[in-house]
């Protein structure tokens, strides 16, 4: 499915930031750590049962007070069978993103102002040949879908990320603010198909209570260049909350496709969702 | 702003995000990116539809919407861009189902029957059938710089792979992207080489038996033009090309000479082409979501979808 090796890295890498956590702190400088677990199971009437798991890490390190460097790591597993078929299963890991963030103030009605910069190492290809191809891409696709295609940088196969990353909150009142993260980039293409501009961005409201934060956020995903003129763009929905764990952050969200090829629309038989836990420390 | 107030408006802005996103094109007249149309056995349009919608409709030669089969995914029966297809005998239809990496058989009135699949057939993106009963798949690759294949695949009427030649590359009898495929009355195989902008013509010696006809594939170069898909009837080779809006050329199956050009300027991009038994031609337009019935002078006779 992959080379063992990468696997191996991937691996190792993921167990290391997991020790680092218990390093993790809240000062102005140090690491913090985001982690999350999303699971998908499609169990139909089309002669498929599917269960996707993929993990998101997201290691911060502050050098100061207004500077991060961050790495993104993915790893999706999806295991499927179809009717006559035996059991088709792969791992796979994501685009690695690395990049810089910034913390800035320009617009004094904001809060948590941010600007990061990204490039993803291109992880995410095809392993070698039919039958192993197409379910890897099936894989990826699940990973990207079951989390709304709201980040989707890191399951995008066969490209070279470049990405700029804006976000920022504005509060209504001590309760409840609009949030928006904003992320354009432009995927170097390292198969045959073309290089191209893409756009995700993500609208949202948070009500800010004692221990929790309900959310509630659309986001979208668009793309410069089509296939044979055809619409892939990608809407969905996220309801969730943030739940405070003393100096951590536990997180639960319920992610919804709204869009074709994942959604509720075209001839698409059912929604694509998918459920997410998380952990920032 | 206080809290009520913000809610309504942000749920306002959902409501318009979702119904501007709402596809309609589950009304079986409308074609996302439909791929390929031909008259079955049974006298009937069947259309691949296609790059953005996941099925197979089937519409009477009027334009009537009968039926239609297929959704979106991975499980058995449904499609991933179901880029051609063929009818294997007066009661089953072959569709190749690109982007899963499988030829998938139905009855025509869309039963699944079985599916055949694996490395050897690779990726089909094109489909035809012999005069006796052998299936053409045209393995068009993963588009994939690492591990580029090309290829063609004989298979018997059960599946079974009889024989795999040419391959992935721009030399004689090699591919680079096989988009379209068709079979002569001999058995002879056509297939528009996508990338390599060209026809090649691979002359059957035998059940297994192929060799490629270089004077072929300098044919489009020499007309000026760049083929997309491809038909064959009679003594009448049909190319459609890439360029927008360019027209259907008819060229003769034995020396490849250009006898016409119709039906210029009508579609934006002619992805398929495949001519009927009363000798008219049906025409996918990938980009304007539309299927073409043409006269076999290039007249237009019916319009099925548009955006």
């Amino acid at each position: 499915m992959m080379p063992r090796s990468l696997l191996t890295a991937a691996l190792t890498t993921v167990l290391l930031l997991w020790t680092l956590t218990a390093q993790a702190g809240t000062d102005s400088t140090g690491f913090s750590i985001s982690a999350d677990l999303g699971f998908n199971s499609i169990s139909s009437d089309l002669n498929i049962s599917a269960v996707t798991l993929s993990s998101e890490i997201i290691a911060s390190y502050r050098t100061s007070t207004s500077f991060s460097v961050v790495i993104d790591l993915g790893l999706a597993y999806c295991t499927s069978e179809r009717s006559l078929d035996n059991v088709e299963s792969s791992v796979v890991v994501g685009n690695s993103l690395v990049g810089a963030v910034w913390d800035v103030d320009v617009l004094s009605f904001l809060r948590d102002e941010q600007i990061g910069l990204s490039a993803g190492v291109p992880l995410a290809t095809f392993p070698g040949n039919i039958p192993e191809n197409r379910h890897v891409e099936f894989t990826y696709n699940n990973a990207n879908s079951m989390r709304g295609w709201s980040a989707p940088y890191t399951w995008i196969m066969n490209v070279v990320p470049v990405i700029a990353d804006i976000g920022g909150s504005l509060p209504f009142n001590e309760h409840l603010s609009a949030d928006a993260r904003l992320m354009p980039a432009f995927l170097y293409s390292v198969n045959r198909n073309p290089s191209q501009l893409t756009f995700a961005g993500t609208l949202g409201i948070s009500v800010h209570l004692e221990d929790f934060t309900p959310r509630l956020s659309w986001s979208m995903f668009t793309t410069t260049s089509s296939i044979e003129n055809n619409n892939y763009d990608q809407h969905s929905l996220c309801l969730g909350t943030d739940v405070s764990l003393g100096s951590t952050t536990g997180t639960l969200d319920l992610r919804m496709n709204l869009d074709a090829p994942n959604g509720v629309s075209v001839n698409a038989p059912k929604p694509f969702w998918g459920v997410l836990i998380g952990m920032r420390w | 702003m206080n809290r009520m107030s913000s809610l309504a408006l942000t749920l306002f802005a959902f409501g318009a995000v979702l119904s501007g996103c709402a596809h309609d094109v589950e009304v079986m007249g409308r074609f996302g990116g439909p791929t390929n149309a031909v008259v079955g056995p049974d006298g009937l349009l069947y259309v691949s539809d296609g790059y953005y919608n996941s099925r197979i409709a089937v519409f009477t030669t009027d334009g009537v919407a009968l039926r239609e089969w297929g959704t979106k995914g991975y499980g058995r029966g449904q499609f991933n861009n179901p880029h051609g297809f063929a009818f294997l005998n007066d009661s089953t239809i072959i569709v190749a189902d690109r982007d899963n990496g499988r030829l998938q058989l139905f009855s025509l009135d869309g039963a699944l029957r079985t599916v055949w699949e694996g490395a050897e057939v690779g990726r089909p993106w094109a489909v035809a059938v012999t005069y006796d009963g052998q299936v053409v798949s045209i393995d068009g690759g993963d588009q994939d710089n690492n591990a580029p294949r090309g290829g063609i695949v004989i298979l018997d009427s059960d599946g079974r792979v009889q024989c795999r030649f040419s391959g992935f590359g721009s030399m004689q009898g090699l591919l680079n992207e096989g988009h379209s495929v068709a079979v002569t009355d001999s058995g002879d195989i056509i297939v528009v080489d996508l990338q390599n902008k060209r026809l090649q013509r691979f002359n059957r010696l035998g059940p297994c038996e192929y060799v490629v006809d270089p004077s072929w594939g300098s044919i489009a170069e020499q007309i000026g033009f760049e083929p997309l898909g491809v038909a064959v009837k009679g003594s009448t080779v049909y190319v459609t090309q890439q360029k927008p809006f360019g027209g259907i050329f008819l060229l003769d199956l034995a020396t490849g000479s250009k006898i016409s050009e119709i039906a210029a300027g009508v579609v934006e991009r002619a992805h398929s082409v495949s001519i009927d038994a009363e000798e008219t031609l049906w025409v996918t337009d990938v980009y304007g979501d539309q299927v073409y019935r043409f006269s076999p002078s290039g007249d237009v006779l019916l319009t099925l979808g548009g955006k």
